[in-house]
């Protein structure tokens, strides 16, 4: 048994643990996974014939994963990765800890434990590493640039937002969409924070006073962390915005938790998109027809990550093609990616190996 | 009869105006409801209208936000009988609050007052670490330097060491012998020190210190900042004054650096409100920090403010800035990224 599969072996017996953050997999798919990504399943094990040279592909080793504390979906899929092609991997994880991923670092089999190492802090060594992934804010990002050393390959994910596109607005799209919405406290780049609905004034009123009786009843099954007091203030002063604007004549309306901020659905009849103050917050817009659709949402496209419509169909999927999304997904699955999902566009096993030549 | 302007102005200059601050802020209260058409409909929303609001604490705060909606100016007069127009600063990829005022009495006296109220002494050697007035017309804090020398030291000329192309020249104040007031933001100051022009003030020189602490390339506290400008001017840590004040409002709020709190003139109020619930705050408790200001006739009294504070009495709060704990966390993009134009 080759050295890979039997790191997918080992990985597969983790399924349990795993399968909630990086979606349904079995040997096979982790083996397909690695063929599709890199040409062959035998390739990081041996030389493998390509044309007039034999190539081989050897890991980015080792390899710094920093990964941040809103949802631990980010840190799973970025070690399994790292795993399933033989890096040592080195996982800073947030200060405050990954509660859902040390459970498992703590039950991982013997043939993976030696390929991994978690930290909450950062060693300074750690930066000496041969490729880094990062995921985070702007600011982290940032940092991370100007600490690690130039020639190192860096893959960012920076701060992302996602959206979803109703086509059929009922009752079991506000559900779904409420899930999408309040699922790890919006905090992903995954969590959808503004729903564009195809068709009428009338049906985006009528969607956007569903949805806000769908995350009234959604929000106990996915209740809030604490709170800052700023994350507060932000929702409370978008709120109050929508208010005074609407006071004002504008076609814009509110539904909003009482007593607390806990919900709030803002419908604006603007389809600018524009990344709302998180922890249960959200737009509604109408969605502009094809010829508006990347001017009307602006210039927050380019930060789109993901588009989860309803219903899930390709000839809908293609309207939205002007958006150049990464990924679209059926409504209720925003943030459970797939085992094969391209995150950021970017494939997921490609970018950590390099690969070695042997050419007569 | 007198026009509410002139009752405001005398009450401010301390001639009997108004027997209690609520009926002075209720007559406000009633002339923007009247007058300014976005106000009222923001507050006949909330269901405060004249006939419910009967104390300063049930004025309704306008976000300081609301000030950058063209479409609903909040003023009590057409534009075209603005006099002055102050901005907020930015860049011009931002959309920048603006504030008409009608008469500058209210806002100039509201500055000079307040400095008597504040027990400040007369900056009579006022030197300014800011472009001139005629470089900034749309900057209220400029405004408020210029109606204060032309108050305390109207034979000075020549005091503003930032030119309009930004470049700054201290050499004048370099030869100055006499105890001087610097008055600059507290980037201003942080640029003079990094470009090394900062220099040693004569003793008994103090500063005047204002602004925020966005848009420094480094993060600094401000402890620790005042440290440095205390060091680099050689002025002594207990001679620097903080102001705290905003386009948005009239009238500011000032500490000295050994206060814990900002202390606001007789015409202000101010209560801090839990964003959660939207109810006042228990004494001691960190919220957002809303002001009722009465010199903003033309405008909107009750503001409220971006920043954490702790209410100390009905007129001082300890101010505290943005919750620290609440940086962007994690990989969604919000709305707080879009200050980083990335």
């Amino acid at each position: 048994m080759s050295p890979t599969d039997l790191r997918i072996r080992a990985l597969t017996a983790c399924n349990d643990h795993l399968e909630p953050w990086i979606g349904p997999f079995d040997e096979a798919a982790l083996r397909s996974l690695v063929a599709c990504q890199l040409g062959s399943g035998d390739v990081l094990d041996e030389w493998i014939p390509r044309g007039d040279t034999r190539c081989r592909a050897f890991p980015l080793s080792p390899l710094l994963h920093v990964v941040s504390g809103n949802t631990p979906h980010a840190a799973f899929q970025s070690v399994v990765r790292g795993l399933l092609v033989g890096s040592r991997n080195r996982v800073k994880i947030p200060s405050s800890g990954l509660p859902e991923f040390e459970s498992w670092i703590g039950e991982i089999p013997a043939e993976l434990a030696d390929l991994i190492e978690v930290r909450r802090d950062l060693p300074p060594h750690w930066l000496e590493s041969a490729g880094a992934i990062v995921f985070g804010n702007q600011a982290t990002l940032e940092t991370f640039r100007a600490l690690l050393p130039r020639p190192i390959p860096l893959i960012e994910h920076g701060p992302k937002l996602s959206i979803a596109v109703i086509f059929q607005p009922d009752e079991i799209a506000a559900g779904l969409v409420a899930a999408d919405i309040l699922s790890h406290d919006q905090l992903g780049c995954l969590s959808v924070q503004a729903v564009y609905v195809d068709g009428s004034p009338e049906q985006l009123r009528s969607f956007s006073a569903r949805l806000a009786r769908a995350l009234e009843t959604a929000r106990p099954a996915h209740p809030r962390g604490v709170i800052g007091l700023s994350d507060s203030g932000a929702i409370s002063n978008a709120r109050e915005l929508a208010r005074f604007r609407a006071a004002n004549g504008e076609n814009v309306a509110l539904w909003e938790s009482e007593e607390n901020t806990e919900w709030t659905v803002v419908e604006d009849q603007e389809p600018r998109l524009i990344p709302g103050p998180l922890h249960g917050f959200v737009t509604v817009h109408p969605l502009p027809g094809a010829a508006r659709l990347r001017d009307g949402l602006g210039p927050e496209v380019r930060h789109l990550s993901t588009a989860a419509i309803h219903p899930f169909q390709d000839e809908l999927a293609d309207r939205l093609d002007a958006l150049e999304i990464p990924r679209i997904c059926p409504l209720g699955h925003a943030q459970k990616p797939p085992l094969f999902w391209h995150h950021d566009g970017r494939p997921p096993l490609a970018d950590l190996v390099v690969w070695r030549d042997r050419s007569p | 009869m007198k026009t509410l302007r002139q009752r405001l102005l005398d009450w401010m200059r301390g001639s009997s105006g108004f027997p209690s601050f609520d009926e002075a802020a209720s007559a406000v209260f009633q002339h923007q409801f009247e007058g300014n058409a976005a106000y009222r409909a923001y507050a006949t929303a909330l269901g405060k209208t004249p006939a419910t609001v009967g104390t300063w604490q049930q004025i309704p705060a306008v976000p300081t936000d609301a000030f950058k909606f063209r479409n609903f100016p909040l003023a009590c007069f057409p534009r075209e009988q603005a006099l002055k127009v102050f901005r907020t600063s930015g860049t011009t990829r931002d959309i920048r609050g603006e504030h008409w005022m009608s008469d500058l009495s209210l806002y100039e006296t509201s500055i000079l007052e307040g400095w008597q109220h504040a027990g400040l002494p007369a900056p009579v050697n006022p030197w300014f670490l800011s472009p001139p007035p005629q470089e900034a017309p749309d900057s209220s804090l400029i405004h408020m330097f210029a109606t204060l020398q032309r108050h305390h030291a109207p034979e000075t000329s020549g005091r503003w060491m930032i030119d309009g192309e930004g470049r700054l020249n201290v050499s004048k104040l370099a030869d100055e012998g006499r105890p001087v007031v610097l008055f600059a933001t507290a980037v201003a100051l942080l640029r003079c020190m990094e470009s090394g022009k900062s220099l040693p003030l004569p003793s008994g020189s103090w500063i005047f210190e204002t602004g925020g602490y966005k848009g420094l390339k480094v993060t600094l506290e401000p402890e620790a900042f005042r440290d440095q400008v205390s060091e680099a001017f050689a002025v002594p840590r207990d001679k620097l004054l903080n102001e705290y004040g905003m386009t948005e409002l009239s009238s500011p709020f000032y500490a000295w650096s050994s206060e814990d709190r900002h202390q606001g003139s007789p015409w202000t109020r101010i209560r801090v409100i839990d964003p959660e619930t939207g109810l006042e705050c228990e004494p001691g408790q960190i919220g957002y920090l809303e002001i009722v200001d009465l010199a903003n006739l033309d405008s909107v009294a009750a503001i409220r403010t971006q920043d954490l504070a702790i209410a100390r009495d009905e007129r001082s709060f300890t101010l505290l800035g943005r919750d620290p704990g609440a940086l962007p966390r994690g990989c969604s993009r919000r709305s707080d990224d879009l200050l980083s134009h990335s």
